[in-house]
């Protein structure tokens, strides 16, 4: 397996077990049960991935020096370790305990906020591309996930284009969450 | 290394605990990635700081979570928000496992980190010298992310830690910044902090209109 490939996987690791938090914090906050079914299919994934990883790591291990392979497989056991992390708190949810009103509270204490919306048909969203769309400089909002079919794509990039029907998650500022909703379906109604 | 203190109950809302918790656990997780991707010791022990600091807002979580239970139904509702504060704790310990791979001059391959660099942005420790240009300015008006593409993602200020800081915070000597930008932006966001830099750059557009 090339180093590019392992290079890959690791930051597959990476970015999927940060949005793993995110969305667990946030399935909790909405007690959203279909936010904590996405975390459950992405720890399928994390798992699936890191055995791989580990097992190239290992192939390489006559080639290259071991220090380094060791912390190769620490960090992605690290990042195993939040993954599992994030399935526990979606497993709160799952078993039925409702987000305490408390805890709502304090995620909008935190500033921050997670947004989950599909691209309607009339959005101006539809067909163009994130880099145009600069939605972090014009509204506070970055888009950590899109889900595509049954596809999921994680930190999309600048060229990545929107397409109608696309479900979108975005993180950002409180103020830019009502922003986000009404450019995602502009004749929805607003309190979804 | 100060001596471990003995955490004694004080009253603290629930909500400013969790929103802590959850604000500076994914920080750290944030921290340590980038502490190894660029070999950085210094995001790696800002990480190892911010581990007791959780475990600490643990303790008083669970504290002050415990001493408004009066029956069954209490337990119940508090049974969750309990467990979440063990979640954030395993989050933080996560992170500390991360950063030690960088204390531990244990690395992770160049080989594979080379690759793995390409695709992230770069997060920088700095700290604020007396006769810096961003002494004494608000956030609002330096403009950091319009002008030099960095984002600054929490400001230490003495014991208090202020995560995703607002327009309106005012920077000060000594205050210890982590900015996020691009090679080029974070290079001048520690020239700024230290005074090396006297203005601060304007944006650098490409023909399009988009910042390079």
């Amino acid at each position: 397996m090339s180093q590019e490939k392992l290079a890959n996987m690791l930051a597959q690791l990476k970015d999927i077990s940060e949005i793993m938090i995110d969305l667990s914090y946030s399935a909790l906050i909405f007690g959203s049960e279909e936010i904590a079914d996405r975390v459950m299919e992405m720890e399928e994934t994390i798992d699936r991935l890191h055995i791989e990883f580990e097992l190239a790591v290992l192939e390489l291990g006559a080639t290259r020096p071991a220090k380094g392979l060791l912390g190769a497989i620490r960090l992605a056991m690290a990042a195993e370790q939040i993954a599992d992390a994030a399935t526990v708190m979606a497993n709160i949810v799952k078993r039925g305990l409702k987000a305490h009103p408390v805890l709502q509270m304090a995620m909008q204490e935190a500033e921050e906020t997670i947004v989950m919306a599909e691209i309607a048909d009339d959005s101006v969203l539809g067909g163009k591309s994130l880099g145009d769309l600069g939605l972090e400089d014009d509204i506070g909002m970055r888009i950590i996930a899109v889900r595509r079919e049954q596809e999921w794509n994680y930190n999309p990039k600048d060229s990545f284009v929107l397409a109608f029907g696309d479900l979108i998650i975005a993180k950002g500022y409180i103020e830019g969450r009502e922003k986000l909703l009404s450019l995602a379906h502009p004749t929805f109604n607003k309190n979804q | 290394m100060h001596m471990e203190e003995e955490i004694r109950y004080r009253p603290i809302s629930v909500r400013r605990l969790l929103a802590e918790l959850q604000s500076t656990s994914t920080l750290m997780v944030d921290l340590a990635y980038s502490s190894v991707l660029f070999s950085d010791k210094d995001l790696a022990e800002e990480v190892i700081e911010l581990e007791k600091k959780v475990e600490d807002l643990k303790t008083l979580l669970l504290m002050n979570t415990a001493i408004v239970i009066k029956d069954a139904e209490d337990a119940e509702a508090m049974a969750g928000i309990m467990e979440v504060g063990g979640v954030a704790d395993t989050i933080s310990h996560a992170a500390g496992s991360i950063s030690r791979i960088v204390l531990l001059d244990l690395g992770v391959d160049p080989s594979i980190l080379e690759a793995f660099g390409k695709t992230q942005e770069r997060l920088v420790k700095t700290k604020i010298s007396p006769g810096s240009v961003m002494s004494g300015k608000t956030l609002g008006k330096l403009k950091l992310e319009t002008n030099i593409g960095v984002n600054v993602i929490s400001i230490r200020k003495g014991k208090q830690l202020i995560i995703n800081p607002g327009a309106k915070t005012t920077l000060m000597d000594e205050d210890v910044l982590i900015g996020r930008g691009s090679d080029v932006g974070v290079a001048e966001f520690e020239k700024l902090a230290k005074g090396e830099l006297k203005t601060i750059p304007r944006p650098k557009l490409d023909m399009k209109g988009g910042r390079i």
